[in-house]
């Protein structure tokens, strides 16, 4: 196993009580992933609570999580297999929890989407499917869980994998695997089960491991967002991360948005506390501090590119929008558009195509607002241009969050206008 | 990119993303592991300075060893340092009927008071208003909820019912008269991670976690309620070496986390890191 690798990053989800805690608990518990202070502390806690062994508790830690049995906010937990690092994250699935869900889900590389076969497809299942659609979590292992409540049936598996087979097509989601599970047996979790002989695929934990890890866009076209400037003794120093693609020592860069003239400069150096040697590159991912040759005037919100493979600047943008806030979100409201370190003040100018996640029906409402939990396509107006890309082409600066004074209240990808073809 | 490169890269941002939102930031500084990963991520995030106080919340309880490291790290990093002592409570005066100490008080009522506490009143001295902490998730069941911006209310309060959405890399970055916002950098990382990153790049940190006559320390706290474990690893390899083998937590050794079902959680919500 590779120690230096980055561990893969996975989110369960689903409706409440289908057993995303229960999931991951009897993951941890039958991997011999616990501690023994975390054993005692969960046979502990099972006995307080009246119950025999409740693994859920092994993510639920508040004592208000244990006493309801439900997760209130989302647990990151480091796990290991033979093959790789994980971080598997737990999200709440209760309806007023969603923006803990919301919170895991955008750093998450792949999903578990739990299923219990009494319920079946509830409220929440088709709004995390939904959700796991916007962000582009396109990596789902379907778990169908509770079997042992049915008696290990095929038949009724075979039912509930149909339907949610037709969801995800909806939702234009790949549908990798499908398996069945009772998570708090350890049916099919991280061992065959033999209750299940019908059952042909792989476990749980087997297709964690199948789960390609994300790739960073080194070859890309170069998005360095500035985060600040720092004055030093020589010349001053741009702070910001390289989102997409890489930077060299001697390049040529255009600094975005351009306003009344070009900015450019070329990179004089990278600059590194510590380091044996000045670096002469800097790629995807990176942390770094430039100095430039021209002088230029640049500011915390920036984004440089290379000449070539330049991002849009725009004042008017189509953003499908996820929102979070119980205050619905009205035509001619003024809001702040987060994207990169940019925070730019615009206007709702237009909401349409508004979707019911549960029945997948266009909502006609007017006048036209947005309400909690929908999700819609939204057109801004901003006095000054935006830069970014579309979400298709480059999501790292194709998605944006959205601020008012309540804080974060949505989130977004940037789509292509109706009759607007791809650049 | 490697894990490692990769945790201290997000670390920086972090870092920055504080310093630009905030224009009264400290960091807290126990002189512990994690504390000078911190040090060292702030020089790698500032090109060489430390643009912040260090703040350490004396309890009065120190290993003398660490006292001496904190001399030392002063002079070799250079940082305006804040030492904070409640001392109020241990003298038993003002608000205090009386003296509060390890020898009369339970394990939770000392760190409180000693620590929050104390914590409190040097963040209102100061009127810092983001403070950056090392506190990290797969330390303890509750931190593995934080967010790497959590906001408090004056009384120090953890919302951890309602915390604010985290968004890709958009934090909330809430003001509010007397509150603060905790910065938690070193969320992601693990103890092991720590560990390579002190060996990669041979960061300087207290003897005591290394192994004397059979035990060593793993976490370190006051030093009446904190247990060194029974260990041979003197060096930084066989350190990740027993770590990669251990069925025992970190914070095993710290009593106050033990003292009753939910006392971090207890703590925690009260203030505590
Ligand atoms: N019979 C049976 N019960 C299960 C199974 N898996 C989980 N449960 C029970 O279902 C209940 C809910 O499980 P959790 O794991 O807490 O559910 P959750 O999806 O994490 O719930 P929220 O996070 O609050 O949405 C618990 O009482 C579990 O013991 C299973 O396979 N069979």
């Amino acid at each position: 196993m590779s120690t230096s690798a980055p561990p893969l990053h996975i989110i369960t989800v689903g409706h409440v009580d289908h057993g995303k805690s229960t999931l991951l608990g009897r993951l941890l518990y039958d991997t011999d992933s616990l501690s023994q202070e975390q054993l005692a502390a969960l046979h502990e806690a099972s006995a307080a609570e009246g119950k025999k062994l409740e693994l859920a508790f092994v993510l639920d830690a508040f004592l208000e999580e244990q006493a309801e049995n439900i997760t209130m906010d989302i647990t990151h937990i480091p796990f290991r297999t033979s093959e790789r690092h994980y971080v598997m994250m737990d999200a709440p699935g209760h309806k007023e929890f969603l923006k803990n869900m919301l919170t895991g889900a955008s750093c998450a590389e792949a999903a578990i989407l739990l299923i219990s076969i009494v319920d079946g497809l509830q409220e929440q299942t088709r709004r995390h499917v939904q959700l796991l659609s916007l962000l582009g979590i396109d990596q789902v292992i379907v778990v169908i869980n509770k079997l042992d409540l049915v008696n290990f049936s095929q038949e009724a598996f075979e039912l509930v994998s149909q339907l949610t087979q037709k969801l995800f097509q909806e939702w234009a989601l790949p549908v990798p695997w499908i398996i069945p599970t009772a998570a708090s047996l350890g049916e099919n979790i991280a061992s065959l089960s033999s209750q299940m002989p019908w059952y042909e695929g792989q476990t749980v934990l087997q297709c964690l491991d199948m789960l390609t890890p994300k790739k960073f866009l080194e070859k890309g076209p170069l998005r360095f967002v500035v985060q600040d400037i720092y004055s030093s003794e020589k010349f001053p120093l741009v702070v910001g991360r390289v989102e997409s693609g890489s930077l060299r020592v001697s390049e040529k860069l255009i600094f975005w948005p351009q306003e009344r003239g070009e900015r450019r400069a070329r990179v004089r150096s990278i600059e590194e506390w510590g380091a044996s040697s000045p670096p002469q590159h800097a790629f995807a991912g990176e942390s770094v501090a430039i100095t430039l040759e021209e002088s230029i005037l640049v500011q915390r919100g920036d984004i440089a590119s290379r000449p070539q493979q330049t991002p849009l600047q725009c004042t008017d943008l189509n953003v499908r929008l996820f929102w979070l806030e119980a205050l619905s979100l009205r035509v001619d409201q003024k809001i702040f558009l987060l994207l990169g370190t940019q925070r730019l003040l615009a206007r709702v100018t237009f909401i349409e195509n508004i979707v019911d996640a549960t029945t997948m029906k266009l909502i006609q409402r007017s006048p036209c607002s947005l309400h909690q939990h929908e999700v819609a396509d939204v057109c801004f107006h901003l006095h000054q241009p935006l830069v970014f890309d579309y979400y298709d082409e480059l999501p790292v600066t194709g998605r944006l969050a959205i601020e008012s004074e309540k804080g974060l209240v949505g989130a977004g990808i940037i789509i292509r206008k109706k009759n607007e073809s791809r650049s | 990119m490697k894990h490692l490169d990769l945790l201290e890269s997000k670390s920086i941002y972090l870092l920055r993303e504080a310093f630009n939102a905030f224009p009264h930031l400290c960091m807290l500084w126990s002189m512990g592991k994690d504390s000078n990963v911190l040090l060292w991520l702030t020089k790698k995030a500032f090109v060489g300075r430390i643009p912040y106080p260090v703040l350490h919340i004396d309890t009065t309880y120190e290993f003398p060893e660490m006292l001496e490291f904190r001399t030392w790290a002063q002079c070799y990093y250079r940082f305006e340092l804040v030492i904070k002592i409640n001392e109020e409570a241990r003298a038993g005066r003002g608000s205090y009927t009386t003296s509060i100490g390890y020898e009369t008080h339970d394990p939770v009522t000392v760190t409180h008071e000693l620590k929050t506490v104390a914590l409190q009143q040097c963040m209102q001295e100061h009127s810092f208003d983001g403070l950056i902490t090392g506190i990290r998730r797969d330390e303890d069941a509750t931190r593995a909820k934080e967010r790497y911006f959590s906001p408090r209310d004056a009384h120090f309060k953890w919302d951890y019912k309602d915390q604010p959405p985290e968004l890709w890399n958009h934090f909330s970055i809430k003001k509010w008269p007397g509150g603060h916002t905790r910065i938690q950098p070193l969320l992601d990382w693990t103890e092991l991670d720590i560990w390579r990153y002190i060996e990669r790049e041979n960061i300087p940190i207290p003897q005591m976690y290394f192994a004397r006559n059979g035990k060593r320390y793993r976490s370190l706290g006051c030093s009446p309620i904190t247990q060194p474990i029974e260990s041979h690893a003197s060096t930084i390899p066989e350190i990740i070496e027993e770590l990669l083998q251990t069925r025992h937590s970190e914070r095993a050794g710290r009593a106050q986390d033990h003292h009753e079902r939910h006392a971090m959680q207890k703590l925690r919500a009260r203030g505590f890191l």
